[in-house]
């Protein structure tokens, strides 16, 4: 894949949660994460409201109904899933009722023409036109599965990167829900989720973001 | 959608009602992520803005605390991998042990075996190192914020929660299950 500038990984869920709970030191008592990494997070602010901690590899952010952790090093996803899994093997009970994996990526365009020549592409402006004048992509997002059958829902977003000018943002997320059977409860079905998605997540981001590139290779 | 790289859009009130989670609406707007108790009602008949402080007498606190939290912070370092493996030792020796590389950057390529320097392993994943143990190496490139750029190799024993008693005592029994229903016949 071409390199991108920058680029992260993240699984966000939305349930009930204990913020409180998610401290550097438990996830070190339970060995999910190193000692000296548990020593040396940098706590923001943990509160029976909200948790907000990073170490070296990840950022930890939970609210009472939003548990977020990000990582912006690409070596860190397979062992990111697998802290996750761990925490919630332990929180079984957890009520979760949704799960989001995400992937995204600042791309640096070559020039402003291949830039624009992007946005028109997905985009085209002619519709545009005789309602405004210099119309451009803000923001896209195509919705879909990733295979035919998958349970995940896809979603890839478009938009002009923030962090790098000309530059093209790619985000991929993949929404789950709980099995509709009711089984398991709580955060049960939360470990085989991550386990059997999250590589498959990953890729695919990788591999929708090249093929956006590709449609305006030169 | 679940986004994680930004918080637009999403106006959080968890169901304890006395918080409130305000978003930021724009994306320039990103840092000012805030977080807020929401007022009380000022109980009739005061003037909480205006009310005099005697001598010897607390401040009030304010009822609408109002607390700036960071977005979602990026790295310090950007990291460039060139190729990543997950790998599952095969054997330990005092100063080395081998392992079965999977190829993570490339499925196709075949599995690859690898000897390992035991200094390679980080002092506290060393516990961790067993035959049968999965961790994960990568190769690549780190870029400092001082513009240094570094070539890395590092290695990262996967963590996964012990099995309870009660996990163990259940996989047997489903093993056992499992067994007399192939042996059946």
């Amino acid at each position: 894949m071409r390199t991108p500038d920058s680029e992260g990984a993240s699984i966000v869920m939305i349930g009930s949660f204990n913020p409180s709970i998610f401290q550097p030191l438990w996830l070190g008592t339970q060995q999910l994460i190193r000692p000296e990494e548990a020593r040396n997070a940098t706590i923001t602010t943990i509160q029976a409201e909200i948790t907000d901690f990073s170490t070296e590899w990840f950022q930890l952010q939970v609210l009472q109904t939003r548990f977020t952790i990000v990582s912006a090093d690409p070596r860190q996803y397979g062992p990111l899933r697998d802290l996750v899994i761990g925490m919630f093997a332990i929180l079984p009970h957890t009520p979760i009722t949704a799960i989001g994996l995400n992937r995204h990526f600042h791309f640096r365009m070559s020039s402003i023409d291949v830039w624009h020549k992007i946005g028109h592409l997905l985009a085209p402006k002619e519709p545009w036109h005789a309602i405004m004048k210099g119309p451009g992509l803000r923001s896209m997002t195509m919705l879909g599965r990733r295979e035919e059958g998958n349970k995940g829902i896809l979603e890839v977003k478009v938009e002009p990167s923030v962090k790098t000018q000309p530059g093209l943002f790619v985000e991929v997320n993949e929404e789950f829900k709980p099995p509709s059977d009711g089984q398991p409860e709580g955060a049960q079905w939360v470990p085989a989720c991550l386990a059997a998605q999250w590589d498959a997540t990953i890729t695919s981001a990788e591999t929708a973001a090249e093929h956006l590139l590709d449609l305006v290779k030169e | 959608m679940i986004p994680s790289t930004s918080y637009q859009d999403a106006i959080l009130r968890p169901g304890s009602s006395d918080i409130g989670v305000l978003f930021a609406a724009r994306q320039e707007d990103l840092q000012k992520f805030l977080y807020r108790r929401l007022a009380k009602p000022v109980p009739s008949g005061t003037n909480y803005i205006t009310q005099a402080l005697f001598e010897g007498q607390e401040p009030r606190a304010p009822e609408d605390v109002l607390v700036r939290l960071p977005s979602l912070r990026q790295s310090k370092w950007k990291v460039t991998v060139l190729q990543k493996w997950v790998g599952r030792v095969e054997e330990v020796q005092a100063d080395r042990f081998s392992a079965a590389l999977v190829d993570a950057t490339n499925s196709r390529n075949p599995i690859e075996q690898v000897e390992f320097d035991m200094r390679e392993v980080s002092e506290s994943d060393r516990s961790l190192l067993a035959v049968g143990a999965t961790f994960y190496w990568s190769i690549g490139y780190r870029h400092t914020p001082g513009g240094q750029v570094e070539r890395i190799s590092s290695l990262r024993f996967a963590r996964l929660p012990r099995l309870s008693e009660l996990d163990v005592t259940r996989m047997f029994a489903e093993a056992d299950q499992l067994a007399a229903f192939l042996e059946r016949d």
